[in-house]
């Protein structure tokens, strides 16, 4: 008991002894004790052997740093130099970062609440705001011997000949407000119909619900088939003849911009006409 | 029985620290040329290879250039950058995720060429394979120990100059110290017992 009480004093010494650190009293004291205590000797030893080999790699394991002070003043002059983070300087950014993710979360949900989005804007119209009908008035119109008369023809053909009774033009799902006075067309067409609808979406077109888009297919006396923009206005009618067709509605023309593509009107057009 | 290398007494403001506060560069330039090698060392032993210890070298001193203002003289200069140095070392170490530290394979000739003298070539071989050795049995310790190990050992740091730079008591150093010796006395045994 009393041999390994003494051991494990000697053991916390052994290095330092070893190291040769030891005062005069303190290594006689050792050395009395390794001298009749073969563990603490071959402890010794060990110890002895590892200091010699620290000692070796201590003077000599260490090579020649290769960056030097006019590398390191470059650093020091370089404006963008990371100062020590520290968690008061941390605490105004995380701040304005939320701040920032907040605002960019309103102007998000702004923008899609308002359809201002381009996904939003660009994307079609559901179809069950607007329903077309055939028209099929054209066909029993006689056709127009001069040019006065069939522009005369074409005026009543959009303005009169779709008039509740003779065709149903439109259904819509909203009433627009105000009647719209019907001008006469400028195209000179002995037959038309409306091959498909284009419609703009966004700020004009939620102001004003009744204004949209159209791509009419023209079929002239001799003509070969082709198809021409416009923009119409799809107003109510003021004089209802039908009471069971509602709400009615007729269309003025208004010829904005007038982009003619060419198209022969079947196959794929007529796949897409009303 | 331990020796103290470049310690500042504590309390008396270091004329080199107050112009380095004042933004003199050429004051950073002696603390730099002071304790450049010191700090190099200590980042090579903790990390193993020259390019990685540069880096840090350089980093400790671009934190310490910056820091400066801070630095209250409560403890030198030597054990704040070996602070900031270790603490370099330890985030380096963490990055590494389990990597395993290889020592250059440049460190065997540059012993090889700083021994100009007249030696004798089995002298330098025995002790190189001793070098080898040792560092091969410390790069397998526990960080912490191998912390200690060289700033006791290799640094010759005191017990109080170590408790600043670890942040613990004089007392846990000494203990810390104590396993830590055992611990290398046991891996280097077992690695030389079958040559014994």
């Amino acid at each position: 008991m009393w041999i390994n009480s003494e051991c494990s004093k000697i053991s916390a010494l052994l290095w330092d002894y070893a190291a040769q650190r030891l005062s005069e009293s303190e290594t006689t004291r050792v050395e009395r004790h390794i001298a009749h205590c073969s563990r603490c000797t071959e402890q010794a030893d060990a110890y002895r052997l590892t200091v010699g080999m620290l000692s070796a790699g201590r003077r000599q394991a260490v090579p020649t740093s290769l960056s030097t002070w006019q590398e390191l003043r470059g650093r020091l002059e370089t404006p963008e130099r990371r100062p020590i983070r520290r968690s008061a300087d941390l605490l105004p950014r995380l701040t304005l970062a939320g701040a920032g993710t907040a605002l960019a979360a309103m102007l998000l949900v702004t923008f899609y609440s308002q359809g201002l989005h381009p996904s939003v804007a660009n994307h079609p119209r559901p179809p069950e705001t607007v329903r077309a009908v055939p028209l099929t008035t054209h066909d029993e119109m006689p056709a127009p011997e001069t040019k006065a008369e069939a522009s005369d023809v074409a005026s009543r053909t959009i303005f009169q000949g779709f008039l509740p009774g003779e065709a149903a033009l439109m259904e819509a799902s909203s009433v627009p407000a105000p009647l719209t006075t019907p001008v006469s067309h400028p195209l000179p067409p002995t037959r038309l119909r409306l091959a498909r609808w284009t419609p703009r979406h966004g700020a004009a077109s939620a102001r004003n619900e009744a204004k949209e888009t159209y791509t009419a297919q023209l079929d002239g006396a001799g003509d070969p088939p082709r198809t021409q923009s416009h923009n119409f206005v799809i107003s109510p009618v003021a004089t209802q003849t039908d009471a069971e067709t509602t709400p009615h509605y007729v269309m003025g023309s208004i010829p904005v911009g007038g982009g003619t593509s060419a198209g022969n009107g079947d196959g794929a057009e007529e796949g897409r006409a009303w | 029985m331990i020796a103290t290398t470049g310690v500042t007494m504590p309390g008396a403001e270091d004329p080199l620290v107050a112009r380095c506060r004042a933004g003199d560069q050429d004051a950073f330039a002696q603390v730099y040329a002071q304790y450049e090698r010191q700090v190099f060392r200590y980042a090579y032993h903790l990390l193993g290879n020259r390019e990685d210890a540069d880096d840090i070298k350089q980093d400790t001193f671009l934190r310490a250039y910056s820091a400066i203002k801070s630095f209250r003289g409560e403890s030198s200069l030597q054990t704040w950058l070996l602070k900031i140095c270790g603490n370099l070392c330890r985030d380096r170490i963490k990055s590494w995720d389990k990597r395993k530290v290889v020592y250059d394979s440049t460190l065997r000739d540059e012993q090889l060429g700083m021994s100009g003298e007249a030696e004798d070539p089995l002298a330098i071989v025995q002790r190189n394979e001793m070098t080898d050795t040792i560092f091969r049995v410390l790069r397998g310790m526990p960080a912490a120990q191998r912390i200690i190990i060289v700033l006791h050992e290799i640094e010759d740091l005191n017990y109080e100059e170590i408790a600043e730079i670890l942040g613990c008591s004089r007392t846990s150093v000494k203990l810390r110290l104590f396993r830590a010796r055992r611990a290398l006395k046991e891996r280097v045994t077992s690695l030389m017992k079958p040559r014994i």
